[in-house]
């Protein structure tokens, strides 16, 4: 999406010579913090697995109430104050009825939606919401919405924390592990005893609070609020969400895709703006551009993976587009194939000596059916590859060490969806893997620790030579390296 | 709601009873029942023959999209873009007209703009692999921008024809009964019946509730796709026909509001955004839950200004309501398994 971003960028810079201006880049960041924060409330929902369509309704009451407390007791802070709790008691109402009573989110937050959008209209009755109406001085009010730190517009600084604090909290705390991990399986975030419920109450009040945070912003920036404000821009914020890489199933996406997703979406629209287009065919365009943009993403990261579709004979081709994706997705996510590949082996040969000595009958039974089942030689491979997915996460959950199932969790994700369902189509690997993943489940069940840690390991070698040979990658050391590299700890 | 078991021979009506229960839109027709006796003791008019063929007649466009939606959403997807197709067939339609269309042309002329944009909302997802939220949420846009270009956001006015008044129900057919009732009762009744007894249906059920292994299976997930976006877009134009006839204008946001209301009637009815659930009979419900609530605040003369804030809380009541009743029935259920087991 940067590569996006920055073609946006070049063409508007050509079409029209105003747009590169510090003046018009400084608007085109405030116009985009908006749906900014809205997008990193909603990233996180979304990544739980739930929706949050009260967002646009919740910054419009936040707006409202800020101005109704700021014209009926003239007080700046207490004024802030309400129009961001208004919108926290948004997001926790949200989060009640989603996690605690357990409705479904699409609903709970289009009747919370109706509500906010209710309540503004009801201030806006009571009396006009401008500023005017204040007799207060612009001072520290007006500074939130038009202020400037070193040139910087104080909602873009706002926005900026925002992104980077909840990037941090998402990556490196527990909590974090626990969104991630609810949005990939709700049941085995339970299981393996993270706090669903907390963690998805928590995400809606996030959500909330933020949203009451950009309201309080807007207001300042507006000077006003009227019936109606925000409504509608849920839909943006899910777009950029998604135009991030936020995958409304759960389980995928970060507060850096929400910040590109949102300037995209902000780039574009002030760049067609700008560029002169038509008002009446504005939609039409915009909308034309954001399939544009998510066609151009794909091809522009294959351009930039260097890939040449046509040289290629079918096979090869096939082979070269595998690699060079798995390469450049590994990439993206800031790591490479053999770290992936160190990361996994010390997981699962740990995994596999806990798993040998805690396993309960029940589980052993599981990975006794999962080998029968992977044995069936007329199972089709991607069938095949799924079972070979299940006994991996079997094992690792028979552990019953939380730290190291959600460490495994984010080491393998990307590479089980890349090439498990790729690279385990060869037939040779299925025979090959077969007499290891015999050995590994005999150990495991017989409850023999340490052979259970010696057939993990042997496993995995196998598995990195088998993908070595397929992308070709030239490994640096023979067998004894990986397992010393292992050993240290990657 | 079940109270204790007591004793075996109860148990296999109670069961049934139970099962009953569990089935999606059930639980909420209760609710619908109730507050529709409530509201008749506070205000009479609410039980009158008037009053009823009123909602009825206001429940069929959400009806009719959200029936496509929800067989959108069981096939996996999501169409953002009805309610701009509702806004554009409608256009066309009404256009044609306006210009001496005879009203046969006119209204197949509309129904396959519908077809042509929910064909397009379908290759756009398979062929260029854009998300199905994205996709259409552009479609909308684009859509609902061509509307506004093509109108100039001057409203289309003063086209209806005795035919088209008779069409869209501004007329009767027989006593109360009007066309766009039997239309609404014919596309639920077909869509259901498509759903439970043929194999489009079971495909259209694989795909949703597991895309890879529906496509293992030998379904054609991509032609399920783009038939289930081309049947909502169908249906969509259909009702934008039905709406523009209804409303004898069309203006430039025609329909707007009917996406999130025609999903809202979709989950009410059951249906989940993660694919592979939701019914028909339930869409019913759904669409007939959100209209009743529009009738009681119209019926009560509440302020407009409170309007949204009651919608609201009625609907999270509704939905509580639904989720309490579906766990006493299986907690109920459950209780009455252990006892036959012990």
């Amino acid at each position: 999406m940067i590569l996006v971003l920055a073609a946006e960028l070049a063409i508007f810079t050509v079409l029209s010579p105003s747009f590169m201006q510090v003046n018009n880049m400084r608007n085109v960041l405030v116009q985009s913090v908006f749906i900014l924060l809205l997008a990193c409330g909603m990233t996180l929902v979304l990544i739980t697995g739930a929706i949050d369509l009260s967002v646009g309704a919740t910054l419009g009451l936040s707006a409202g109430v800020t101005m109704y407390v700021l014209i009926t007791t003239q007080h700046v802070g207490l004024a802030i104050l309400s129009g961001v709790v208004s919108g926290l008691a948004i997001g926790v109402i949200n989060g009640f009825m989603v996690a605690k009573v357990g409705l479904n989110s699409f609903i709970a937050t289009l009747a919370t939606l109706a509500i906010a959008e209710g309540g503004l209209r009801l201030l806006d009755d009571l009396r006009p919401l401008r500023v005017t109406e204040a007799k207060v001085e612009g001072g520290w009010f007006d500074f939130i919405g038009d202020g400037r730190v070193w040139g910087i517009p104080v909602p873009v600084l706002i926005g900026l924390a925002v992104v980077i604090i909840l990037q941090f909290v998402l990556r490196e705390t527990s909590f974090g592990r626990s969104v991630y991990s609810i949005g990939i399986n709700r049941e085995a975030a339970h299981l393996s005893g993270f706090r669903v419920v907390w963690t998805r109450s928590m995400v809606f009040v996030l959500s909330g609070l933020i949203a009451g945070l950009a309201g309080v912003i807007l207001a300042s920036r507006l000077g006003s609020a009227q019936a109606g404000l925000g409504l509608g821009y849920e839909l943006d914020a899910i777009a950029a969400a998604v135009i991030g890489g936020t995958s409304l199933a759960g389980g995928r996406g970060d507060m850096i895709g929400a910040l590109l997703g949102a300037l995209v979406l902000g780039v574009l629209s002030n760049g067609l703006q700008l560029a002169g287009v038509d008002p009446a065919w504005f939609q039409v365009v915009l909308g034309a551009s954001i399939i544009g943009a998510m066609l151009a993403n794909e091809w522009l990261a294959k351009a930039a993976l260097g890939i040449s579709m046509r040289a290629a004979p079918e096979l090869e081709q096939a082979r070269e587009v595998d690699t060079a994706y798995i390469r450049g997705f590994l990439a993206l996510e800031g790591t490479t194939v053999p770290d992936l590949l160190d990361a996994r082996l010390r997981l699962e040969s740990r995994a596999a000596a806990l798993a040998a000595e805690r396993i309960t009958e029940e589980e052993a039974q599981t990975l006794r059916d999962l080998l029968s089942r992977m044995a069936d030689e007329t199972a089709s491979d991607e069938e095949y590859a799924r079972l070979d997915q299940m006994l991996h996460q079997t094992i690792v959950a028979a552990s019953k060490d939380t730290e190291l199932q959600s460490e495994y969790r984010t080491a393998t994700e990307q590479l089980f969806i890349t090439y498990s369902t790729r690279v385990l189509k060869l037939p040779a690997r299925r025979l090959l893997a077969m007499s290891g993943h015999a050995r590994l489940v005999e150990a495991i069940t017989s409850q023999n620790s340490a052979a259970a840690e010696r057939a993990m390991r042997e496993h995995l070698d196998e598995v990195r030579d088998q993908l070595d040979a397929y992308l070709d990658t030239g490994r640096e050391s023979a067998e004894g390296g990986t397992v010393m590299a292992a050993e240290s700890g990657r | 709601m079940t109270g204790e078991p007591k004793g075996p021979t109860s148990g296999t009506s109670r069961q049934r009873i139970a099962a009953v229960l569990a089935r999606p839109g059930v639980s909420l027709l209760i609710f619908v029942v109730a507050i529709s006796i409530v509201a008749g003791l506070l205000e009479p008019s609410f039980f009158t023959v008037n009053n009823w063929v009123n909602m009825v007649n206001q429940m069929i466009f959400v009806l009719i999209v959200g029936i496509g939606m929800t067989v959108v959403l069981i096939g996996g997807g999501i169409d953002l873009s009805v309610g701009s197709i509702v806004g554009l067939s409608g256009g066309v339609t009404a256009w044609l007209m306006g210009n001496g269309v005879p009203l046969g042309a006119a209204v197949v002329v509309g129904i396959v703009t519908g077809l042509g944009l929910g064909i397009v909302n379908g290759l756009v997802i398979t062929r260029l692999k854009i998300p199905d939220f994205i996709a259409t949420l552009a479609t909308l846009a684009v859509i609902r921008g061509l509307l506004h270009a093509w109108t100039e956001g001057v409203p289309f006015t003063g086209y209806s024809t005795e035919g088209y008044r008779l069409l869209a129900g501004l007329d009767p057919l027989v006593w109360r009964i009007t066309v766009p009732m039997i239309v609404a009762a014919g596309v639920a009744a077909l869509a259901a019946l498509m759903l439970r007894y043929t194999s489009i249906g079971r495909h259209i059920r694989a795909t949703g509730s597991n895309r890879e292994a529906a496509s293992l299976a030998g379904v054609r997930v991509n032609g399920v796709k783009i038939l289930l976006y081309a049947g909502s877009g169908t249906l969509a134009g259909l009702a934008g026909i039905l709406l523009a006839g209804r409303l004898d204008t069309v203006q430039p946001q025609m329909g707007a509001d009917l996406m999130i209301l025609a999903i809202a009637a979709a989950i009410l009815g059951g249906a989940a955004l993660t694919g592979g659930r939701g019914s028909i009979l339930g869409a019913v419900v759904g669409a007939f839950t959100l209209i009743l609530i529009q009738n009681l605040v119209n019926l009560f003369n509440i302020t407009p200004a409170w309007e949204p804030l009651i919608i609201g809380v009625v609907i999270l009541a509704a939905v509580v309501f639904n989720r309490t009743s579906t766990l006493v029935v299986r907690r109920a259920s459950k209780r009455k398994a252990e006892g036959v087991a012990a």
